[in-house]
């Protein structure tokens, strides 16, 4: 095949490239919007988990 | 060799709220607080950071399903005044994202409860979600009058997957407390659909008043009023809750049917003059959390 596959952030370039200023700026700010959500969602979970096998081993009794 | 492929118009990412609406987090406060009636009313004792892990995979199962229903439900809800700003008809989400995270939240939530819970707890919840989303969002709500009544059931499983987290059995006590909600979704709903007739008819779902009329639907709401109201008695009836519940429930009661009386005998049929379905709308909220609420304190503190 003579045509080569894109990266996925060549891809990603394509797309940004696509957008205007305004449309960059906003897809940015989402972006990080839902990085820092997952990022506070995992955080919690690993708090969780560790938890839950504290009660699951009994360290506590 | 530089390519000069045309990229379609893309819709931007969606916000973390627009996931979060998916979730539906009104239905989900009302199944949250219900399954955590249910794990505390059950007897016996579980872990603070089990019981929180049980109620937290309620949750998370309630809003995956919340998002499968908007997935399948697009076309539906942007016919409809009150569901077209909703993320996917308003064109802020893909359908696609929205599946993945309904069946990523629901997935996630059984394996949780299964292995941090027990694992009926699990397969109570995996029962819920196919319940809700195959059985009712899919086959009845599109095809059947009957819609509410039999898709009752789906929100009723709440109290009863608490109770399975704490005893790990199911008993006849939260089959009760199943049957409570289940006979509590007609009038509910039904409440709502009688003010929201245009809506649902401009969508095409066949909701009780669009097909057997206002007349009927009135009369229904009464009678599945006073089932219910009969259902909520049991409890104290059978010994498994004290004077205090069986008082409560009874002035809980009185104001039900006295609120479904004043609908049955409403013969308005704009929405605008139907102020006692929308009181008894609001009301039947208030009374399932109330009851609720009172039976878990009762059987907390009779023990």
């Amino acid at each position: 095949m003579s045509e080569r596959k894109l990266t996925d952030i060549q891809q990603d370039a394509r797309i940004v490239g696509n957008l205007d200023v305004e449309q960059s700026r906003v897809t940015r700010e989402r972006q990080a919007g839902r990085a820092r959500m997952m990022g506070v969602v995992l955080i919690a979970l690993c708090v969780l988990f560790f938890a839950i096998t504290v009660v699951k081993v009994g360290v506590w009794g | 060799m530089t390519q000069h492929t045309a990229i379609p118009d893309i819709a931007l990412p969606a916000e973390w709220r627009d996931f979060w609406a998916l979730t539906k987090p009104g239905v989900m406060k009302l199944v949250v607080f219900t399954g955590l009636c249910g794990l505390l009313a059950a007897p016996g004792h579980v872990n603070p950071i089990i019981g929180f892990t049980a109620i937290m995979c309620i949750a998370l199962a309630a809003g995956g399903c919340g998002a499968l229903n908007q997935w399948y439900e697009v076309g539906v809800d942007s016919k409809m005044a009150r569901t077209a700003n909703r993320p996917l008809p308003a064109g802020r989400m893909d359908r696609e994202s929205a599946l993945q995270f309904g069946i990523g939240l629901c997935a996630f939530a059984v394996g949780i409860m299964g292995v941090a819970v027990n694992w009926l707890a699990a397969g109570l919840l995996a029962l819920s979600i196919f319940y809700y989303a195959v059985i009712y969002t899919m086959w009845l709500k599109p095809s059947t009058p009957q819609n509410i009544v039999i898709g009752g059931g789906a929100g009723a499983f709440p109290p009863l997957i608490g109770w399975a987290a704490v005893t790990g059995d199911v008993t006849l006590m939260p089959m009760l407390l199943f049957a409570i909600i289940f006979m509590w979704t007609p009038p509910h709903f039904w409440a709502l659909a009688l003010f929201m007739k245009a809506d649902y008819g401009a969508a095409g779902i066949p909701m009780l008043p669009n097909v057997a009329g206002r007349k009927e639907t009135r009369k229904q709401i009464l009678l599945y009023s006073f089932v219910m109201a009969a259902a909520t008695m049991v409890p104290f009836a059978i010994g498994e809750a004290s004077l205090v519940y069986g008082v409560a429930a009874t002035l809980l009661n009185i104001g039900f049917i006295a609120l479904a009386f004043a609908v049955w005998r409403n013969t308005a049929t704009e929405a605008s003059d139907m102020q006692p379905e929308k009181r008894l709308f609001a009301y039947s909220i208030l009374y399932l959390f109330a009851l609720f609420a009172i039976f878990a304190g009762d059987r907390m503190l009779i023990g």
